[in-house]
């Protein structure tokens, strides 16, 4: 109550500092913040694909079992898969009738005959798809492998790229607000000095004197946090719809984005709102620790 | 009680004080007197660990204040009071604020704090000033705050610095006043003055110091208590005879 107060007091008399801290702050925590949203997002969209059955091996027509087996022998042994499932002709029609149930022409077109054989590799990384691939390539009784190599490969650079992005320049704002915190609050005890020295003179403990100080850095995080939660909001409900559109199919993401009402979504809001605040008042704290430790002695 | 044994004190080449040792038992009121530059400002600075001595050690309560580290010197001020010769109030606040601050560091608030600074602010007649800032104060208003300020937290022990310096002679003697209450409520006093028509008013125990030296330490006041009794009787005797001319 007191501390707000004062705080209150700083910013009135000296705006300018005051605007130059919670604007780094709020910089800060919304670029911060959108990087880690969009990590969270790419591992989330790669963790569902990763769970898909990521490489298909289609066996030709002639191919027997023993064939098959050794196959599944090569994957197997060489420590780099999950799982492994055989699906037959008739077990591949069946998934066919069942997809196709309610377009008849679609279920007339199709016998066991056409449909290949195949083996479903879960792989224990998405990194190893392509050394699996090379592996059972040319094998007797192959036919032909397939794998979401495309979408993997990029959801991989993606999300690397995002992290590597993200935590370099998250780490350089983050010095920089720090810095910014420290130098206002430095300035904030330069005006102070004489104030404080009467306090030390008059037997306030020295957390007394530092701890108005640390809060306030703090104070500005939480403000900046507070305003990115603002942006960052307004963002993710703009880009509702094109979110659904693209990643509708991502399990995590459609729960979320299915409606702007639902407890999911509002949850998502509480959570980053409370997680961007205590950031900014983490971040500010340790401006204002740092500053203190400095200019108080 | 208070215990300085052998206290030097040497600012670069300059002594401020030589082998000062002087005791003072609680509930004492005590003058430290001496011309400017004796080094009364010093002898009280070092009481509160503002400033090291450069020889010799301290005790005040149950510190030797060599052995109290940073993180306790507060403690040591809570439990000395000090008025300082420059006043040291926060410009920028109220004379409600600069005397409820004593309370604040404790860490009081509320309607108890309010309640103790009007107390206080009663004690030394400072009633109405609530609002007032120290730029719209007196020289004795801003003494009044300086002492409540300091009292305010219950020290066991008063220190205040020429708090008559620049008061006329009767608002001193008022505040003087206030300094005895204040040691009839229990607490030590000791008051460093130049101001040697005050000290020979009150009668109490005086050091007096002279270059950092302490030429002595006794009994003040007899002379002057004499000296009036002596000027009445000359008066007395003035009346007389004017009487029997009348007669
Ligand atoms: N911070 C200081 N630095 C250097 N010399 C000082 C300092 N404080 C006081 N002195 C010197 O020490 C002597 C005693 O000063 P002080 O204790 O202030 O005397 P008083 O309070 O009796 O007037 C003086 O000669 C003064 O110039
Ligand atoms: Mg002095």
């Amino acid at each position: 109550m007191k501390i707000t107060k004062t705080m209150w007091k700083h910013i009135r008399r000296s705006p300018y500092q005051s605007l130059v801290a919670i604007l780094s702050m709020f910089i800060t925590i919304l670029l911060t913040g959108f990087f880690v949203l969009a990590t969270f997002g790419s591992m989330s969209v790669l963790r569902f694909f990763e769970s898909k059955p990521q490489l298909m091996v289609f066996f030709n027509d002639k191919a027997t079992e023993e064939q098959v087996t050794h196959v599944k022998k090569i994957l197997t042994d060489s420590g780099k898969i999950e799982s492994t499932k055989y699906i037959s002709k008739e077990d591949a029609l069946k998934f066919y009738q069942d997809q196709n149930k309610n377009d008849p022409l679609l279920l007339e077109m199709v016998s066991s005959d056409i449909l290949p054989a195949s083996l479903e590799v879960n792989a224990k990384d998405p990194s190893m798809l392509k050394d699996l691939e090379s592996l059972v390539n040319g094998v007797e009784g192959v036919e032909l492998i397939d794998y979401q190599k495309d979408v993997v490969d990029s959801l991989i650079s993606w999300t690397n790229t995002i992290r590597i992005t993200g935590g370099v320049l998250g780490g350089i704002l983050t010095i920089n607000s720090i810095l910014t915190i420290m130098t206002v609050i430095g300035m904030r005890i330069a005006t102070k000095k004489d104030e404080i020295e009467i306090l030390k003179l008059i037997g306030a403990s020295p957390s007394y004197i530092r701890s108005p100080f640390v809060l306030e850095g703090g104070m500005y995080g939480v403000i900046g946090g507070a305003l990115s939660w603002v942006m960052l909001s307004i963002v993710t409900i703009l880009l509702r719809e094109p979110i659904m559109s693209f990643l509708g199919i991502v399990p995590d993401v459609a729960l979320i984005f299915n409606s702007l009402t639902g407890q999911a979504f509002i949850l998502f809001q509480i959570i980053m709102l409370g997680s961007l605040s205590c950031f900014g008042f983490l971040l500010g704290c340790l401006g204002g620790i740092v500053s203190v430790n400095r200019y108080l002695r | 009680m208070i215990r300085l044994e052998n206290i030097s004190k040497i600012y670069g080449n300059q002594h401020a004080l030589h082998e000062v040792s002087v005791a003072v038992v609680d509930g004492e009121f005590v003058f430290l007197i001496g011309p400017s530059g004796s080094g009364k400002t010093t002898l009280l600075r070092l009481l509160i660990k503002d400033i090291l001595p450069s020889a010799g050690d301290i005790f005040v309560g149950d510190w030797n204040l060599k052995a109290i580290n940073n993180s306790e010197i507060h403690l040591l001020r809570r439990h000395v009071g000090t008025v300082f010769q420059d006043g040291k109030l926060v410009t920028d606040r109220t004379v409600f604020e600069n005397i409820s601050l004593g309370l604040e560091i404790l860490g009081k608030h509320g309607s108890a704090l309010e309640k103790d600074v009007h107390d206080v602010m009663a004690l030394v007649g400072l009633q109405d000033f609530d609002n007032k800032f120290p730029l719209q104060l007196s020289a004795g208003e801003l003494q009044r705050t300086a002492i409540a300020r300091a009292i305010i937290g219950g020290p066991k022990i008063l220190l205040a610095d020429e708090p008559t310096g620049n008061l006329d002679p009767e608002t001193g003697s008022e505040i003087m006043g206030i300094l005895e209450e204040i040691q009839k409520l229990g607490t030590t006093v000791i008051v460093s003055t130049h101001n040697t028509t005050i000290v020979d008013d009150m009668k109490k125990r005086t050091i007096t110091l002279s270059e950092g030296n302490l030429v002595s330490d006794e009994l003040k006041g007899k002379y002057r208590y004499e000296k009036k009794h002596e000027k009445k009787r000359q008066d007395d005797k003035k009346k007389e005879i004017h009487g029997k001319k009348d007669t």
